[in-house]
């Protein structure tokens, strides 16, 4: 009876329902979001302010072609003996050719498929404030100029996900990375088991064209293999990356971080990382070690806020021990 | 005793009711994994060998809808912070919703390659709107 007063109240063959956006308009969304963080370094300094602000608009997924644009505010605390420096970012910007839900085609300015971490697009949704040593020292171009084919297919109970990419460059060289001028051919790929173990492994072969940037321009080749690791399903989570980076006229590195979380509550969590990897310090790379301690609450899903603990140590540096504390609130809209 | 009460707890925990997937007798799958069915409904996936399929859910608030979400996903996935995270990424949008279960019922009786969901207790109730099950290879989740 209920059915047939529903098709009396006008329900046709090829009606379709439309979903409820947070921010959108039909297909297209605009959104963003923004940050604010007190950091307390003892004698490195102290911050407080917006580091980040992101805006970004997106044509929506229903047909072939997409396009995307994000802007960003950034302002984040400065490195020690350097002055803060905020600046408006064009930090994506590409188009999408869409073959079928898992086969797509990015073209333009696009973040780097590098592993489990993307840098700047996670600030708001990864578990820490501090991003591991990994990321944090940028040995890894976080973005690249060019084309990106990205896909994923389903076998049994399993996926394969995979990206690989060709990089032409990236115009950020000034942002103080070790490695933001660059050209180059990559790939990601990796298998998630069952749906809660997830492997894989990242490969890029580029080139620093810019001189000043990582000491010495030149060929690079980093390997960066990862694993994700659901031990009880969406509760307890180990996770790990290994970055081994080969640099032309320049001493190998290498560098790691193996993090647990555990969700306490759905809204509540806490995650304890350990990090590590060899800095250049003049011309010799010593080992920079990090524990970092992290309690996250999600006041609501868009809204969250985190508290944390880092302690520093290096080998062998002019300066050996200091410790980290933040405290961070981020809004997603 | 201590582990009667232990057993207790974990008896009198509610269990996560079983849940069908159905869609018009006219769309041509009549199998799937469960692996194959969270990639459509995370919209990862949008054909089956050929066929294009839409899935359908109710709105989150919806108690029917938060239980197959634990059914499909696992109990404490993060439904909401996936979609938030998609948005960001530049990935899909969520599955398209509808305010309640017979809404459900009609788009996907009425659209081949639409497909939902039901209890499995409440299968006998759909008898005559030219549905059928779509069988999972995996019937049990996570």
């Amino acid at each position: 009876m209920f059915f047939v007063l529903l098709m009396m109240l006008g329900f046709q063959d090829g009606l379709v329902p439309v979903d409820s956006a947070l921010v959108s308009n039909g297909d297209w969304r605009l959104g963003g979001w923004v940050d604010l963080m007190s950091q307390d370094a003892g004698d490195q300094g102290s911050y407080a302010d917006v580091p980040h602000a992101y805006v970004f608009i997106d044509s929506g997924d229903s047909r072939r072609w997409r396009g995307f644009a994000e802007l960003a505010y950034l302002n984040g605390p400065a490195p020690l003996g350097q002055d803060a420096d905020s600046e408006l970012s064009l930090e994506r910007a590409y188009v999408e050719y869409r073959f079928d839900a898992a086969l797509k085609l990015r073209l333009g300015k696009v973040n780097t498929s590098a592993g489990l971490w993307k840098e700047n697009l996670w600030s708001v949704l990864v578990d820490t404030t501090r991003k591991p040593l990994i990321e944090d020292k940028r040995f890894l171009p976080r973005q690249i100029v060019g084309a990106e084919l990205l896909g994923r297919r389903t076998f049994a109970q399993h996926e394969w996900v995979y990206a690989a990419f060709i990089s032409y460059g990236n115009e950020d060289a000034d942002r103080g990375g070790l490695a933001d001028v660059q050209s180059g051919v990559g790939f990601d790929t990796s298998v998630i088991f069952y749906n809660r173990w997830r492997v894989g492994l990242f490969a890029y072969d580029y080139r620093n064209d810019l001189e000043g940037v990582d000491q010495s321009p030149g060929d690079r080749q980093a390997w960066l293999a990862y694993i994700d690791l659901s031990l009880l399903p969406h509760r307890l989570i180990l996770r790990g990356e290994y970055l081994d980076l080969d640099r032309e006229n320049l001493d190998p590195l290498d560098g790691w971080y193996l993090k647990m979380k555990w969700r306490i509550t759905d809204q509540l969590y806490a995650n304890l990382r350990a990090d590590q990897i060899q800095v250049p310090d003049g011309h010799a790379l010593v080992d920079h070690h990090v524990e970092t301690l992290t309690l996250g609450y999600h006041v609501l899903p868009q809204w969250r806020v985190r508290a944390e603990v880092a302690d520093h140590r290096l080998k062998d540096a002019l300066r050996t021990e200091y410790r980290e504390s933040s405290l961070w609130m981020g809004y997603i809209f | 005793m201590i582990l009667f009460c232990f057993l207790g707890l974990l008896i009198n925990q509610n269990p996560t009711p079983d849940f069908v997937i159905i869609t018009a007798e006219a769309t041509p799958i009549e199998r799937m994994t469960l692996a194959q069915l969270r990639s459509l409904y995370l919209k990862r996936l949008d054909r089956l060998r050929g066929t294009r399929l839409t899935p359908l859910q109710l709105k989150e608030d919806n108690r029917h809808q938060q239980d197959f979400e634990g059914w499909l996903f696992g109990k404490h996935f993060d439904t909401t912070g996936h979609w938030i995270e998609e948005r960001m990424r530049g990935g899909p949008h969520p599955p398209m919703r509808v305010s309640q279960r017979a809404e459900m019922l009609l788009y996907v009786a009425r659209n081949p390659g639409f497909i939902g969901f039901l209890p499995r207790d409440q299968l006998h109730t759909v008898a005559g709107l030219k549905l059928k099950q779509i069988t999972l290879d995996s019937p049990r989740a996570r």
